[in-house]
């Protein structure tokens, strides 16, 4: 009974002193915090993707509230998120249209040559060390998703033949898979420009046409197809300016020898 | 109020904790206890031979266990010598001979030392016929001078000497070192108490 | 919340293999490090261990609402303590040969953060049933990898496991497996082949 008292009075007494401390310390060394970080940070996406290039979306709330970084810091938070924070912080947002990641490229296992087995690190930074990976194609997709790996939005995944599909719907434009992308074959565009020339190879016709099924030769159809002057030929290789050539989903398309020119949304549905 | 709750839950966990264990420990110590009693008493009548009871005495700050016969006479004395060995403390239990000039016995009560190295200073199970070589080296050895230990040659007991374990060293001379210091420290104590 | 689609099976084999407290996540290595020189001992700390976890996530799951964040860790720590000198004491009691191989270590049960790790990631904010699930799978995964390592360092370090003989009588002992480094070595290659299974299972 004796021994019961004394374990209770010391282990009490002791819990005693330290919650008295802990609650001093709570008292004396608070941080205080302006209370509007932690709206905003409600209010972003919470993902944490980096895509402000900041640790995550704590800092950047707390650059938003001091002022040190504007809204469209965040290329990831919807329009309507942006408009509450802005409320929340007197700033006003234009609402703009979103971006969508667009994969150039169309190298999947079905269309691209084979040059060798590639047994290394399954990362695309990985493969493009050793000799470029395992597909003929210098310039294309090297399959092993690192785009699908960096994604914090689940909007990009490994498709059955070897090449990363992006989800349009999920896509939040913060483009870390171009960024991580080591043959710089995805792009971030409008939501609204769908045709696309999807290659990036700059290679002769012949030595294109080797690598790959769906390639772009570099012939000039889709300039003289095209009269808005939107599609330029340069390195064998086309594409598209979206300032002259617009949302038009029609015309070269369907001239492409190679098919190398796509609507994606069409292609998608 | 905040702070109220947090002083409150962390106290009350403190004591809710000091009140198990302190029933806990009112229950198991005694088993505990005795189990250790029993240990002690296996161990002293190990190194003592031909002891019917034996008494406790304490003379100073040293414990001397003292082996009485049938007829109640002292025959022979034991004491614990603590030091650290290798990695561990060691606890031995040494038994001598009334004028403390002979180890009758001793046994290692408690050791941590590394384990198929040190732990030789204990049991040897790579030897066979014999796991116990090494503490029976000590049986009936001359402890009037301070024990020596002998690396690869053949030990005499009668020069109090023993053979130190090959690869454990240093355990070897700690129990040596060990047993000389509690000796040099309990021998006067002990015969000035019995004279 | 997303974890609760989690199926209470999938929470218990978690521990098991793909969180498995020692070979992915690296918690916990003090005993696994210092206690696995037999079979028995690396099975008698995961029991401990066991009973630890599980009985401190019964507690710390029921009482977590009403814990003070700003107190957690000191709670926990007490809780956690609390049961540690149960186990202890008990195995003094009632094992004591045991308690006299492992009795440096199971102190140190208090500061094993596999035990800290799942109350302050998992038990203070889930459920009491779940939490026992998850307590239990981590228990059981840390148990399992402590006795293999036991095991092996056991068998090529003294020829047997379990006691039992397992190599011909002319089988000389490696020394160092029961050594600490023995203990580095072969968890390292436990954690080598984890990954390596781990990265064909992938592929």
């Amino acid at each position: 009974m004796e021994s019961l008292i004394y374990a209770v009075l010391s282990m009490g007494g002791i819990g005693l002193f330290f919650a008295v401390l802990i609650t001093l310390a709570n008292a004396k060394l608070k941080v205080e915090e302006d209370p509007k970080i932690e709206l905003v940070n409600d209010l972003l996406p919470g993902a944490n993707c980096g895509a402000c290039g900041l640790p995550g979306c704590g800092a950047c709330a707390e650059l938003m509230v001091k002022g040190e970084v504007g809204l469209s810091a965040c290329p990831v938070a919807d329009d309507d998120s942006k408009d509450q924070i802005g409320k929340l912080l007197g700033l006003s947002h234009e609402a703009g249209e979103k971006d969508v990641a667009v994969v150039l490229c169309q190298g999947g296992l079905k269309n691209v040559s084979i040059k060798a087995d590639y047994d290394g690190v399954k990362t695309c930074l990985g493969s493009t060390l050793v000799s470029g990976g395992e597909r003929q194609c210098a310039y294309g997709c090297l399959g092993n998703g690192d785009c699908c790996v960096v994604c914090s939005f689940d909007a990009i995944h490994m498709g059955e033949d070897g090449l990363p599909i992006v989800d349009r719907e999920k896509c939040t434009g913060c483009g870390k898979c171009a960024e991580v992308c080591p043959r710089d074959i995805i792009e971030m565009h409008k939501e609204s420009h769908q045709v696309f020339v999807l290659c990036k190879n700059q290679d002769k016709g012949k030595a294109a046409k080797e690598a790959c099924k769906v390639v772009c030769i570099g012939c000039q159809i889709c300039v003289k197809k095209d009269e808005s002057g939107g599609f330029t030929v340069k390195n064998f290789l086309a594409s598209v300016d979206h300032s002259k050539y617009g949302s038009n989903p029609e015309l070269p398309t369907d001239k492409c020898p190679t098919n190398a020119i796509v609507n994606v949304v069409r292609a998608s549905e | 109020m905040k702070s109220a709750k947090l002083i409150i839950v962390l106290t009350m966990t403190a004591i809710i904790s000091g009140a198990i264990l302190s029933v806990l420990a009112g229950y198991t110590q005694p088993i505990i206890d005795a189990y250790q009693a029993e240990v002690l008493k296996n161990a002293i009548s190990d190194v003592l031979p031909g002891l019917d009871t034996y008494i406790e005495k304490d003379i100073e700050d040293s414990k001397f266990y003292i082996g009485k016969d049938k007829n109640g006479e002292s025959i022979n004395v034991a004491f614990e010598a603590v030091g650290d060995g290798f990695q561990s403390k060691l606890k031995i239990l040494v038994g001598m001979d009334l004028k403390m000039k002979k180890i009758l016995s001793i046994k290692i009560l408690s050791q941590l030392e590394t384990p198929g190295l040190g732990t030789k200073i204990e049991i040897d199970p790579s030897n066979k016929q014999d796991a116990g070589w090494w503490p029976k080296q000590f049986v009936n050895i001359n402890a009037s001078s301070p024990i020596t230990y002998l690396i690869n040659e053949k030990p005499d007991k009668s020069k109090s000497q023993v053979m130190a374990i090959t690869g454990a060293t240093i355990s070897s001379k700690s129990v040596i070192n060990i047993i000389n210091k509690s000796l040099k420290k309990n021998r006067p104590l002990f015969i000035k108490e019995v004279n | 919340m997303a974890k609760n689609k989690i199926s209470l099976s999938k929470e218990f084999t978690k521990g098991l293999w793909n969180e498995n407290p020692v070979l992915v996540m690296l918690l916990g290595l003090c005993p696994t490090l210092a206690v696995t020189s037999s079979a028995i001992n690396g099975l008698a700390m995961g029991l401990a261990v066991i009973f630890t976890i599980t009985c401190s996530s019964i507690i710390i799951s029921s009482v977590r609402k009403i814990i003070p964040k700003e107190v957690r860790i000191p709670t926990f720590i007490i809780v956690i303590a609390t049961f540690v000198t149960i186990t202890d004491k008990s195995m003094a009691a009632f094992q004591p040969e045991l308690h006299k191989s492992l009795g440096a270590f199971i102190p140190l049960i208090v500061v094993n953060c596999v035990i800290l790790g799942r109350q302050e990631a998992f038990a203070s904010k889930n459920n009491v049933g779940r939490s026992i699930i998850d307590a239990l799978g981590m228990g059981v995964g840390f148990t399992l990898t402590l006795t293999v390592l036991g095991s092996i360092r056991e068998w090529l370090g003294a020829g047997t496991i379990f006691s039992l003989q397992m190599m011909p009588d002319s089988f000389v002992p490696w020394m160092v497996m029961i050594l600490p480094p023995g203990a580095f070595i072969t968890l390292g290659l436990m954690i080598g082949v984890t990954n390596w299974i781990n990265a064909r299972k992938g592929k």
